[in-house]
């Protein structure tokens, strides 16, 4: 796609790429390669190593403590990263929290905050979903009780991401029942160490611990917890949810493992001779998904380069979330059809150098159903398109 | 020969009293818990006293002499519920062979399986490692994934040269235990040169190829029939579920988008189905036949099965990643059934081909 970039932003490209190479240490790229999901201290490792270098926040404005990148230059920053293998950096602090408090926080939320974010020392959790509120978010019912001095939080929040290694949690909660659902929610910061909180592990179908259920009892946070005004929370959520998207179309790692994937394909033997890869069938599909890929790439950098004239992501980043997160399934499934039987079993056999390769490629395609799930499922998502896009 | 399942009240009244059982015996459990909890032996034993391992057996050879329609009923019944025991080659694929051979290698084994004392498993070459074969009396070579292989007394051993029926106790084989991802357990074997006595061959020379072509295809419709019977009971669940959830004040059911999902998943299942009625017929039939009808069941259940599973784990939302939540394992299930006996584009490519 290099004619979509101009000729300053291939040498930035050529700048980033030099220097992730030197920044990266071989094992965090290892383990990256290896699992789907990171250890917080791997995590922290390398948005330590970012930060130092001014670039764990990249996409924040340099107000904030970000570089001032053009949106362009995030997006070949992140590919960039991914090609090299670097751990994702966990996505609620650096990527939703951030940007919704520099946005809407107090000086005093941001000075606290923002720091700690940026080195990666903090770690972040989304407290939205619940059981009973999935797609109607709005209907949540976590309340926060006004008390002397503070507030008190009530309730349960359901399948929170990373809510076990989390220092603390960005809360939608009830502040008022006598309006209208979305209009009486508040967005709170929690403590996850405060009384009251417990965590308790959610198993998903790859096998691993990555969410969590979060009982909320009589959980005390200080008045200056309220993220902005009031009963505003969902305009805040919304906002963030908006930038959750975009980011939940995951286009640098899909490209990164298609590559992978392609390189098994090439090594991987055929029956009846030959590789996977000169397969006619499987030839056809990977030059199929190539052109997925590239729309996807190409409509984030149409996106971006609208963001670069000052637009907030708006329905687009709807658009992305449903394409990607298809793109991501139809990757994984091809994996699966690559692999054949041995992607069906998961073994520790040391001998076999492609044995860590096929596992991860398995656990990711078990927990990517998820992809069309979470961020607002995809269902939810053709309904924006179709009404506030297409008017319908 | 039948056009539908419910061409026959013996065959529904079968089908009926399996799934009674099932439901009521061996109800689906988290597999971890079903290990913990489950007595193998036990469990066969049970399934022994129901006549499964009789019912293929032909009626000279002193069983049931079912058809391979009414086997794979049953077959489906046990993927409703998602058994673990490995009971297709005892069932269906041993009975059969041994019908088709002339040695005693096989039949003189079958009353022992009917009184569930023998289990056999299907051990097939793999694609991919050394071939297995058997010359001069020895077998070499690396199998595919063998399912059930380390509780069987017997292996059926599809060979290059010879299929023979191995005591698995007294056969030196390598073993490399597995866990599949539907929880199930399977071995990789490999054989060096290991003596195959007389007494322990099946076939050989061209009748071994006949048989070992109708194992391959008895094994696809085996595994198929679990999958559909998975993926129809996961769609009751899911619409179950679907009545009983409600967002935006309303069942998710109401939802247009999620209504339409679930009809696809069904159109699809519907005709995993129709091919596997196609694939128990031709099973009694003409072998080129019967080989289409094999690629195909499998194709589709290899596409169309599994996009019509990950559609119910959509529509179920966040639940339908929870490990204790059972949808995830019948897309395990057919994730892994897609996977044994050659994957959809394995049998694209040979069908292609012509
Ligand atoms: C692994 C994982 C990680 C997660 N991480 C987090 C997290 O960190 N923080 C957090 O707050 N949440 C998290 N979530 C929750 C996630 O956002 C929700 O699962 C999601 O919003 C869907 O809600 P639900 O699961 O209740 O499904 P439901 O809302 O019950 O939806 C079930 C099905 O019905 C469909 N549906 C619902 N309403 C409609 C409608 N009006 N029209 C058409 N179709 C409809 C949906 O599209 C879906 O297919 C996570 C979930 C998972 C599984």
């Amino acid at each position: 796609m290099d004619s979509l970039f101009t000729d300053d932003e291939k040498a930035f490209r050529r700048h980033v790429r030099a220097s992730i190479r030197a920044m990266l240490p071989a094992d965090l790229a290892e383990k990256t390669r290896a699992g789907i999901h990171l250890s917080r201290e791997d995590m922290a490792r390398w948005n330590r190593i970012l930060d130092e270098r001014g670039w764990a926040a990249h996409h924040w404005p340099a107000a904030h403590g970000g570089t001032g990148w053009t949106p362009i230059q995030r997006f070949i920053f992140e590919s960039e990263c991914a090609d090299a293998d670097a751990p994702p950096l966990s996505v609620f602090g650096v990527y939703l929290v951030g940007p919704t408090l520099y946005t809407f926080g107090s000086e005093a939320q941001k000075a606290r905050y923002l720091p700690t974010i940026r080195s990666g020392a903090e770690f972040w959790c989304q407290g939205y979903s619940e059981a009973d509120a999935g797609s109607d978010l709005a209907s949540l019912r976590t309340t926060a009780r006004k008390v002397d001095g503070g507030w008190v939080i009530q309730g349960q929040k359901a399948w929170t991401t990373e809510g076990h290694f989390a220092d603390l949690m960005i809360c939608l909660a009830r502040t008022n029942s006598a309006v209208k659902p979305q209009a009486g929610l508040s967005l709170f910061i929690l403590d996850m160490k405060a009384p009251g909180v417990s965590v308790h592990p959610v198993i998903t179908i790859d096998g691993a611990h990555s969410v969590n259920t979060v009982f909320l009892d009589e959980v005390r946070v200080p008045d200056d917890a309220l993220v902005g005004e009031l009963d505003k929370g969902w305009t805040y959520a919304k906002f963030l949810l908006g930038h959750e998207r975009i980011n939940n179309a995951q286009v640098h790692r899909s490209r990164r493992e298609f590559t992978r994937l392609k390189a098994l394909a090439a090594r991987t033997p055929a029956p009846g001779g030959g590789v996977i890869a000169d397969l006619p069938g499987i030839r056809q599909r990977v030059a199929g998904l190539e052109v997925e890929l590239s729309a996807l790439e190409a409509t984030i950098l149409r996106i971006l380069a609208d963001q670069t004239q000052g637009r907030e992501p708006g329905p687009e980043a709807s658009i992305v979330k449903v394409i990607g997160s298809r793109l991501q399934q139809s990757i994984s499934d091809l994996a699966m059809d690559v692999m054949g039987e041995d992607g069906i079993h998961i073994t520790e056999d040391g001998s076999d150098p492609d044995a860590g390769e096929r596992r991860g490629w398995t656990e990711r395609h078990l927990f990517r159903r998820v992809v069309t799930i979470y961020a607002g499922t995809n269902e939810i998502q053709k309904t924006i398109i179709a009404r506030t896009v297409l008017g319908l | 020969m039948r056009r539908s399942d419910e061409t026959l009240a013996e065959d529904r009244l079968l089908r009926d009293s399996a799934r009674r059982f099932l439901e009521e015996r061996h109800p689906w459990k988290e597999p971890a818990a079903r290990r913990a909890a489950g007595d193998p032996a036990a469990t066969w034993r049970e399934l022994a006293e129901l006549g499964w391992f009789a019912m293929a057996v032909p009626e000279e050879l002193g069983g049931l002499g079912a058809d391979a329609h009414r086997c794979l009923l049953i077959l489906q019944e046990a993927g409703r519920v998602m058994l673990d025991a490995p009971v297709m080659t005892t069932l269906l694929i041993a009975p059969r062979l041994a019908a088709g051979s002339d040695s005693p290698a096989l039949a003189s084994l079958l009353d022992g399986a009917a009184a569930g004392d023998v289990r056999f498993a299907l051990v097939t070459g793999s694609d991919r490692g050394a071939p297995l074969r058997v010359a001069a009396g020895r077998l070499d070579g690396t199998s595919a994934l063998a399912v059930g292989a380390a509780e069987a007394t017997h292996w059926l051993v599809v060979a290059d040269g010879a299929l023979s029926c191995l005591d698995a106790a007294a056969t030196p084989a390598l073993r490399q235990e597995l866990r599949l991802i539907d929880g199930r357990a399977a071995s990789v074997l490999r054989f060096d040169g290991v003596p195959v006595p007389d007494e322990a061959l099946v076939a050989t020379g061209d009748a071994a190829a006949r048989l070992a072509a109708e194992a391959a295809d008895l094994a696809i419709a085996g595994t198929v029939a679990d999958a559909l019977g998975a993926l129809a009971a996961g769609i009751d669940r899911t619409t179950v579920y679907l009545r009983e959830r409600r967002q935006f004040g309303q069942p998710l059911a109401s939802f247009q988008a999620v209504q339409h999902l679930m009809a696809d998943s069904y159109c699809e299942m519907e005709g995993l189905a129709s091919l596997l009625l196609w694939l128990g017929a031709a099973l009694d039939g003409d072998p080129v036949e019967r080989r289409r009808a094999a690629a195909a069941a499998k194709i589709f259940l290899g596409r169309q099965g599994l996009a019509a599973v990950s559609r119910c784990i959509q529509v179920t939302g966040g639940m339908g990643m929870a490990e204790e939540y059972p949808i995830g394992h019948v897309f395990k299930r057919l994730q892994t059934a897609a996977a044994l006996f050659g994957t959809a584009d394995h049998h694209l490519h040979h069908l292609a081909a012509g």
